[in-house]
Protein backbone atom coordinates (compact mmCIF):
# COMPACT_ATOMS: atom_id res chain seq x y z
CA UNK A 1 0.00 0.00 0.00
CA UNK A 2 2.87 1.95 0.06
CA UNK A 3 1.98 5.30 -1.67
CA UNK A 4 -1.71 5.17 -1.04
CA UNK A 5 -3.65 7.72 -0.06
CA UNK A 6 -6.23 7.91 2.82
CA UNK A 7 -8.26 10.67 4.13
CA UNK A 8 -10.20 10.20 7.53
CA UNK A 9 -13.51 12.72 7.99
CA UNK A 10 -13.92 13.45 11.93
CA UNK A 11 -16.93 14.64 13.52
CA UNK A 12 -16.72 15.04 17.67
CA UNK A 13 -17.13 18.05 19.67
CA UNK A 14 -14.77 16.91 22.25
CA UNK A 15 -11.14 16.95 21.68
CA UNK A 16 -10.83 14.27 24.99
CA UNK A 17 -13.26 11.65 23.35
CA UNK A 18 -13.09 7.84 22.29
CA UNK A 19 -13.65 9.01 19.26
CA UNK A 20 -10.93 11.00 19.14
CA UNK A 21 -8.65 8.30 20.19
CA UNK A 22 -10.71 6.09 17.76
CA UNK A 23 -9.70 8.39 14.82
CA UNK A 24 -6.18 8.24 15.80
CA UNK A 25 -5.92 4.80 15.67
CA UNK A 26 -7.24 4.59 12.54
CA UNK A 27 -4.51 7.28 11.37
CA UNK A 28 -1.56 5.27 13.00
CA UNK A 29 -2.89 1.18 11.85
CA UNK A 30 -3.02 3.17 8.06
CA UNK A 31 0.54 4.77 8.43
CA UNK A 32 2.18 1.74 9.73
CA UNK A 33 1.15 0.11 6.05
CA UNK A 34 2.14 3.29 4.39
CA UNK A 35 -0.68 5.17 4.07
CA UNK A 36 -0.79 8.65 3.35
CA UNK A 37 -3.37 9.72 5.51
CA UNK A 38 -4.81 13.35 5.70
CA UNK A 39 -7.56 14.51 8.64
CA UNK A 40 -10.64 16.47 7.75
CA UNK A 41 -11.21 17.57 11.24
CA UNK A 42 -14.78 19.08 11.17
CA UNK A 43 -14.96 20.18 14.83
CA UNK A 44 -11.83 22.08 14.75
CA UNK A 45 -12.38 23.60 11.24
CA UNK A 46 -15.41 24.98 13.31
CA UNK A 47 -13.71 25.95 16.86
CA UNK A 48 -11.16 27.86 14.18
CA UNK A 49 -13.74 29.62 11.65
CA UNK A 50 -11.35 27.86 8.90
CA UNK A 51 -12.42 28.84 5.63
CA UNK A 52 -11.37 25.84 3.63
CA UNK A 53 -11.01 26.68 0.00
CA UNK A 54 -14.34 25.30 -2.35
CA UNK A 55 -13.14 22.12 -4.23
CA UNK A 56 -10.07 21.70 -2.06
CA UNK A 57 -11.83 18.74 0.07
CA UNK A 58 -13.70 17.26 -2.94
CA UNK A 59 -10.46 17.32 -4.66
CA UNK A 60 -8.49 15.32 -1.50
CA UNK A 61 -11.43 13.06 -1.64
CA UNK A 62 -11.10 12.37 -5.05
CA UNK A 63 -8.20 11.50 -5.18
CA UNK A 64 -8.18 9.19 -2.05
CA UNK A 65 -7.90 5.21 -2.59
CA UNK A 66 -9.50 5.40 0.94
CA UNK A 67 -12.32 7.30 2.49
CA UNK A 68 -12.82 6.68 6.84
CA UNK A 69 -15.66 8.19 8.08
CA UNK A 70 -14.99 8.43 12.08
CA UNK A 71 -17.95 9.72 14.33
CA UNK A 72 -20.48 8.81 17.42
CA UNK A 73 -23.64 7.81 16.78
CA UNK A 74 -26.41 10.25 17.44
CA UNK A 75 -30.02 9.44 16.77
CA UNK A 76 -29.22 6.49 14.28
CA UNK A 77 -26.80 8.67 12.17
CA UNK A 78 -23.88 10.86 11.56
CA UNK A 79 -23.65 14.18 13.59
CA UNK A 80 -25.26 17.05 11.81
CA UNK A 81 -21.66 18.75 11.28
CA UNK A 82 -20.60 15.49 9.16
CA UNK A 83 -24.27 15.53 7.76
CA UNK A 84 -23.38 19.00 6.27
CA UNK A 85 -19.67 18.07 4.79
CA UNK A 86 -21.46 15.45 3.11
CA UNK A 87 -24.10 17.55 1.58
CA UNK A 88 -21.76 20.61 0.42
CA UNK A 89 -18.55 18.77 -0.90
CA UNK A 90 -20.26 15.96 -2.84
CA UNK A 91 -22.74 15.92 -5.17
CA UNK A 92 -25.10 12.78 -5.28
CA UNK A 93 -25.53 11.04 -8.27
CA UNK A 94 -22.67 13.80 -9.98
CA UNK A 95 -19.58 13.41 -8.04
CA UNK A 96 -17.60 10.67 -8.93
CA UNK A 97 -14.49 8.40 -6.50
CA UNK A 98 -12.46 7.11 -9.35
CA UNK A 99 -9.64 5.70 -7.29
CA UNK A 100 -11.02 4.59 -4.03
CA UNK A 101 -10.55 1.07 -2.86
CA UNK A 102 -12.37 1.70 0.28
CA UNK A 103 -14.67 3.04 2.42
CA UNK A 104 -14.92 2.46 5.50
CA UNK A 105 -16.87 3.57 8.99
CA UNK A 106 -15.90 3.83 12.61
CA UNK A 107 -18.52 4.45 15.19
CA UNK A 108 -19.86 4.38 18.52
CA UNK A 109 -23.65 3.44 19.44
CA UNK A 110 -25.66 3.45 22.51
CA UNK A 111 -27.84 1.36 21.62
CA UNK A 112 -27.54 -2.69 20.94
CA UNK A 113 -27.08 -3.86 17.78
CA UNK A 114 -29.97 -5.43 17.12
CA UNK A 115 -32.01 -2.88 18.08
CA UNK A 116 -29.54 -0.18 15.79
CA UNK A 117 -30.67 -3.41 12.70
CA UNK A 118 -34.60 -2.75 13.41
CA UNK A 119 -34.27 0.89 13.34
CA UNK A 120 -31.85 1.07 10.22
CA UNK A 121 -28.54 2.56 11.29
CA UNK A 122 -29.43 5.15 9.06
CA UNK A 123 -25.56 6.42 9.26
CA UNK A 124 -24.19 3.48 7.93
CA UNK A 125 -27.03 3.46 5.17
CA UNK A 126 -25.61 6.58 4.36
CA UNK A 127 -22.19 5.70 3.85
CA UNK A 128 -22.13 2.30 2.75
CA UNK A 129 -25.16 2.46 0.94
CA UNK A 130 -26.20 5.54 -1.00
CA UNK A 131 -22.62 7.27 -0.85
CA UNK A 132 -21.02 3.76 -2.20
CA UNK A 133 -23.60 3.02 -5.15
CA UNK A 134 -23.80 6.41 -6.20
CA UNK A 135 -20.38 7.72 -6.03
CA UNK A 136 -17.56 4.86 -5.85
CA UNK A 137 -16.21 2.57 -8.40
CA UNK A 138 -17.16 -1.21 -8.78
CA UNK A 139 -13.65 -2.08 -6.71
CA UNK A 140 -14.51 -0.31 -3.99
CA UNK A 141 -14.41 -2.61 -0.78
CA UNK A 142 -16.48 -1.64 2.66
CA UNK A 143 -15.55 -2.17 6.56
CA UNK A 144 -17.89 -1.41 9.07
CA UNK A 145 -16.44 -1.19 12.83
CA UNK A 146 -19.04 -0.57 15.04
CA UNK A 147 -19.22 -0.31 19.39
CA UNK A 148 -21.87 -0.95 20.78
CA UNK A 149 -23.70 0.13 23.87
CA UNK A 150 -20.89 2.80 24.60
CA UNK A 151 -22.88 3.71 27.71
CA UNK A 152 -22.17 0.89 29.34
CA UNK A 153 -18.62 -0.28 27.59
CA UNK A 154 -15.66 -0.68 30.47
CA UNK A 155 -12.24 0.50 29.64
CA UNK A 156 -11.35 -3.62 28.61
CA UNK A 157 -14.37 -3.25 26.17
CA UNK A 158 -12.88 -0.09 24.61
CA UNK A 159 -9.44 -1.16 24.34
CA UNK A 160 -10.50 -4.35 22.26
CA UNK A 161 -12.51 -2.25 20.00
CA UNK A 162 -9.79 0.30 19.34
CA UNK A 163 -6.79 -2.22 18.44
CA UNK A 164 -9.74 -4.01 16.64
CA UNK A 165 -9.73 -0.75 14.62
CA UNK A 166 -6.19 -0.14 14.75
CA UNK A 167 -5.76 -3.84 13.38
CA UNK A 168 -8.15 -3.46 10.32
CA UNK A 169 -6.84 -0.66 9.58
CA UNK A 170 -3.46 -1.87 9.56
CA UNK A 171 -4.06 -4.61 6.83
CA UNK A 172 -6.72 -2.67 5.06
CA UNK B 1 -80.86 8.72 6.24
CA UNK B 2 -77.87 11.09 5.05
CA UNK B 3 -76.54 13.21 6.78
CA UNK B 4 -74.59 16.53 5.92
CA UNK B 5 -72.72 17.71 8.44
CA UNK B 6 -69.38 16.21 8.71
CA UNK B 7 -67.94 13.93 11.57
CA UNK B 8 -66.69 15.34 14.25
CA UNK B 9 -63.27 15.96 13.60
CA UNK B 10 -60.37 15.94 16.67
CA UNK B 11 -58.47 19.78 16.52
CA UNK B 12 -54.72 18.25 16.50
CA UNK B 13 -51.72 20.50 18.09
CA UNK B 14 -49.12 20.55 14.98
CA UNK B 15 -45.67 21.41 14.64
CA UNK B 16 -44.52 21.63 11.51
CA UNK B 17 -40.55 21.69 11.04
CA UNK B 18 -39.40 23.54 7.80
CA UNK B 19 -36.04 23.15 6.31
CA UNK B 20 -37.37 25.37 3.10
CA UNK B 21 -34.64 27.51 1.23
CA UNK B 22 -36.03 30.73 -0.05
CA UNK B 23 -34.86 29.80 -3.68
CA UNK B 24 -36.86 25.96 -2.97
CA UNK B 25 -39.81 27.11 -4.73
CA UNK B 26 -41.68 23.47 -4.79
CA UNK B 27 -40.84 22.84 -1.30
CA UNK B 28 -41.91 26.43 -0.33
CA UNK B 29 -45.03 25.57 -1.83
CA UNK B 30 -45.76 22.33 -0.49
CA UNK B 31 -45.29 23.80 2.72
CA UNK B 32 -47.98 26.66 2.26
CA UNK B 33 -50.36 23.83 1.04
CA UNK B 34 -49.39 21.40 4.03
CA UNK B 35 -50.41 24.66 6.21
CA UNK B 36 -53.39 25.49 4.51
CA UNK B 37 -54.80 22.19 4.92
CA UNK B 38 -54.30 22.17 8.66
CA UNK B 39 -56.02 25.48 8.73
CA UNK B 40 -58.68 24.37 6.41
CA UNK B 41 -59.52 21.30 8.91
CA UNK B 42 -59.72 23.68 12.29
CA UNK B 43 -56.42 22.40 13.66
CA UNK B 44 -53.79 24.51 15.59
CA UNK B 45 -50.77 24.75 13.61
CA UNK B 46 -47.03 25.60 14.83
CA UNK B 47 -44.60 26.83 12.25
CA UNK B 48 -41.00 25.89 12.94
CA UNK B 49 -38.74 27.87 10.48
CA UNK B 50 -35.37 26.38 10.71
CA UNK B 51 -33.64 28.92 7.97
CA UNK B 52 -35.74 32.12 8.89
CA UNK B 53 -34.84 31.46 12.63
CA UNK B 54 -31.04 30.75 12.41
CA UNK B 55 -31.08 27.53 14.02
CA UNK B 56 -27.82 26.63 14.92
CA UNK B 57 -27.46 23.14 14.05
CA UNK B 58 -24.34 21.76 15.62
CA UNK B 59 -23.87 20.29 18.58
CA UNK B 60 -20.84 21.64 20.74
CA UNK B 61 -19.13 20.51 23.65
CA UNK B 62 -20.25 21.87 26.11
CA UNK B 63 -24.16 20.96 24.83
CA UNK B 64 -21.94 17.62 24.24
CA UNK B 65 -20.33 17.24 28.21
CA UNK B 66 -24.33 18.13 28.95
CA UNK B 67 -25.98 15.97 26.83
CA UNK B 68 -26.41 13.39 29.71
CA UNK B 69 -28.41 15.57 32.07
CA UNK B 70 -32.09 16.00 31.63
CA UNK B 71 -34.13 19.09 31.21
CA UNK B 72 -34.91 21.61 28.55
CA UNK B 73 -31.82 22.60 26.13
CA UNK B 74 -30.51 26.23 25.99
CA UNK B 75 -32.03 29.25 24.21
CA UNK B 76 -34.24 28.28 20.31
CA UNK B 77 -33.23 24.42 20.84
CA UNK B 78 -35.49 24.91 24.22
CA UNK B 79 -38.50 26.45 22.23
CA UNK B 80 -38.48 23.99 20.18
CA UNK B 81 -38.18 21.46 22.57
CA UNK B 82 -41.51 22.86 24.15
CA UNK B 83 -43.10 23.07 20.93
CA UNK B 84 -42.72 19.59 20.50
CA UNK B 85 -43.37 18.61 23.76
CA UNK B 86 -47.15 20.55 22.99
CA UNK B 87 -47.91 19.20 19.89
CA UNK B 88 -49.45 15.72 19.28
CA UNK B 89 -48.77 15.55 15.41
CA UNK B 90 -45.21 16.39 14.24
CA UNK B 91 -44.71 17.33 10.59
CA UNK B 92 -41.64 17.70 8.71
CA UNK B 93 -40.65 19.43 5.10
CA UNK B 94 -37.29 19.42 3.59
CA UNK B 95 -35.00 17.98 0.41
CA UNK B 96 -33.58 14.81 0.71
CA UNK B 97 -29.56 15.16 0.30
CA UNK B 98 -27.75 11.82 0.22
CA UNK B 99 -30.76 10.59 1.42
CA UNK B 100 -31.70 12.12 4.22
CA UNK B 101 -32.01 14.63 6.23
CA UNK B 102 -30.44 17.93 5.29
CA UNK B 103 -27.71 18.62 8.23
CA UNK B 104 -29.56 21.54 9.67
CA UNK B 105 -32.46 18.84 10.09
CA UNK B 106 -30.40 16.52 11.28
CA UNK B 107 -28.86 19.03 13.93
CA UNK B 108 -32.42 19.75 14.79
CA UNK B 109 -32.74 16.21 15.99
CA UNK B 110 -29.34 16.40 18.09
CA UNK B 111 -29.82 20.01 19.60
CA UNK B 112 -33.89 19.16 20.54
CA UNK B 113 -34.37 15.56 21.39
CA UNK B 114 -32.68 15.84 24.66
CA UNK B 115 -32.55 13.72 27.46
CA UNK B 116 -36.37 14.70 29.10
CA UNK B 117 -37.75 16.06 26.19
CA UNK B 118 -37.75 13.03 23.80
CA UNK B 119 -36.34 10.63 25.89
CA UNK B 120 -35.81 9.61 29.59
CA UNK B 121 -33.09 6.98 30.57
CA UNK B 122 -34.32 3.73 32.38
CA UNK B 123 -32.65 3.55 35.34
CA UNK B 124 -30.44 0.61 35.98
CA UNK B 125 -31.43 -0.86 32.24
CA UNK B 126 -29.00 1.33 29.80
CA UNK B 127 -31.26 1.65 27.43
CA UNK B 128 -33.77 5.06 26.36
CA UNK B 129 -37.53 4.93 26.69
CA UNK B 130 -39.51 7.50 24.10
CA UNK B 131 -41.15 10.79 25.86
CA UNK B 132 -43.54 11.87 23.03
CA UNK B 133 -45.81 9.35 23.99
CA UNK B 134 -48.63 12.01 23.08
CA UNK B 135 -47.76 12.47 19.30
CA UNK B 136 -49.69 10.27 17.41
CA UNK B 137 -49.22 10.98 13.60
CA UNK B 138 -46.06 11.75 11.77
CA UNK B 139 -45.87 13.30 8.57
CA UNK B 140 -43.24 13.54 6.41
CA UNK B 141 -43.18 16.00 3.29
CA UNK B 142 -40.00 15.46 0.92
CA UNK B 143 -38.64 16.15 -2.17
CA UNK B 144 -35.72 13.90 -3.77
CA UNK B 145 -33.40 14.49 -6.82
CA UNK B 146 -33.43 11.03 -7.63
CA UNK B 147 -35.73 8.59 -8.98
CA UNK B 148 -38.05 6.83 -6.45
CA UNK B 149 -36.34 3.56 -7.90
CA UNK B 150 -32.99 4.54 -7.36
CA UNK B 151 -33.65 6.11 -4.02
CA UNK B 152 -35.02 2.66 -2.62
CA UNK B 153 -31.65 0.73 -4.06
CA UNK B 154 -29.91 3.01 -1.95
CA UNK B 155 -31.42 2.43 1.41
CA UNK B 156 -33.62 5.31 2.27
CA UNK B 157 -31.74 6.28 5.44
CA UNK B 158 -33.45 8.94 5.98
CA UNK B 159 -36.94 7.28 5.36
CA UNK B 160 -35.80 4.67 8.34
CA UNK B 161 -35.08 7.87 10.69
CA UNK B 162 -38.42 9.00 10.74
CA UNK B 163 -40.37 6.24 10.17
CA UNK B 164 -38.60 3.35 12.33
CA UNK B 165 -36.64 6.24 14.61
CA UNK B 166 -38.69 9.04 15.69
CA UNK B 167 -41.97 6.74 15.36
CA UNK B 168 -40.47 4.70 18.23
CA UNK B 169 -40.26 7.62 20.52
CA UNK B 170 -43.69 7.99 19.95
CA UNK B 171 -47.09 6.92 20.76
CA UNK B 172 -47.30 2.92 20.34
CA UNK B 173 -50.34 3.72 17.58
CA UNK B 174 -47.97 6.50 15.78
CA UNK B 175 -49.41 6.10 12.17
CA UNK B 176 -46.99 8.42 9.97
CA UNK B 177 -47.89 9.50 6.22
CA UNK B 178 -45.18 9.46 3.04
CA UNK B 179 -45.55 12.11 1.13
CA UNK B 180 -42.24 11.74 -1.58
CA UNK B 181 -41.62 13.55 -4.35
CA UNK B 182 -39.50 11.90 -6.84
CA UNK B 183 -37.12 13.22 -9.22
CA UNK B 184 -36.86 16.93 -8.90
CA UNK B 185 -34.98 18.93 -10.87
CA UNK B 186 -34.69 22.71 -9.81
CA UNK B 187 -33.66 25.34 -12.75
CA UNK B 188 -34.44 22.77 -15.68
CA UNK B 189 -37.48 24.49 -16.85
CA UNK B 190 -36.17 25.27 -20.29
CA UNK B 191 -36.88 22.18 -22.08
CA UNK B 192 -36.42 22.01 -25.80
CA UNK B 193 -37.36 19.07 -27.60
CA UNK B 194 -41.00 17.55 -27.38
CA UNK B 195 -40.07 14.55 -25.67
CA UNK B 196 -38.74 16.04 -23.30
CA UNK B 197 -41.55 18.93 -23.21
CA UNK B 198 -44.01 16.13 -22.45
CA UNK B 199 -41.95 14.38 -20.15
CA UNK B 200 -41.57 18.18 -18.13
CA UNK B 201 -45.73 18.22 -18.16
CA UNK B 202 -45.98 15.07 -16.86
CA UNK B 203 -43.30 15.94 -14.23
CA UNK B 204 -45.51 19.05 -13.50
CA UNK B 205 -49.32 17.25 -13.48
CA UNK B 206 -47.68 14.81 -11.04
CA UNK B 207 -46.11 17.75 -8.96
CA UNK B 208 -49.43 19.28 -8.66
CA UNK B 209 -51.44 16.21 -7.78
CA UNK B 210 -48.43 15.91 -4.88
CA UNK B 211 -49.50 19.31 -3.44
CA UNK B 212 -53.33 18.17 -3.40
CA UNK B 213 -52.40 15.29 -1.56
CA UNK B 214 -50.50 17.19 1.06
CA UNK B 215 -53.42 19.63 1.19
CA UNK B 216 -55.97 16.88 1.59
CA UNK B 217 -53.79 14.79 4.02
CA UNK B 218 -53.43 17.78 6.17
CA UNK B 219 -56.82 18.68 6.30
CA UNK B 220 -58.22 15.13 7.05
CA UNK B 221 -55.77 14.07 9.61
Amino acid sequence: MIGNRAVIVHAHPNEASFSRELRDRVEAGLASNGWQTDIIDLYARLAHDDDVTDGADLGLVQSAHALVFVYPTWWWGMPAAMKGWLDTTLVEGETKLAHLEHLVGVTTYGSRRVEMAILGDAGRRTIHRTLWLSASPRRTRRTWLGLHRMDVATEADRLVFADKVHDTMAEL
Amino acid sequence: MTTDAPAPQRVRRVALVACVSSDDAVLAQARNRAIAGFEAGGHEVRLLNLIADGFDPIVNADQWAAHAAAGLPDGLAGTYAETVMWSDTLVFVYPTIWGGQPALLKGWLDRVFTNGVAYDIVPGASRISGRLKQIDRIMVITTYSTKRWRSRLHGEPGKKVMKRGVRALCGLTARSSWLALHGVQSGRAGTRSFAKRSLADRSLAKQSDWFDTIEQTAQSL
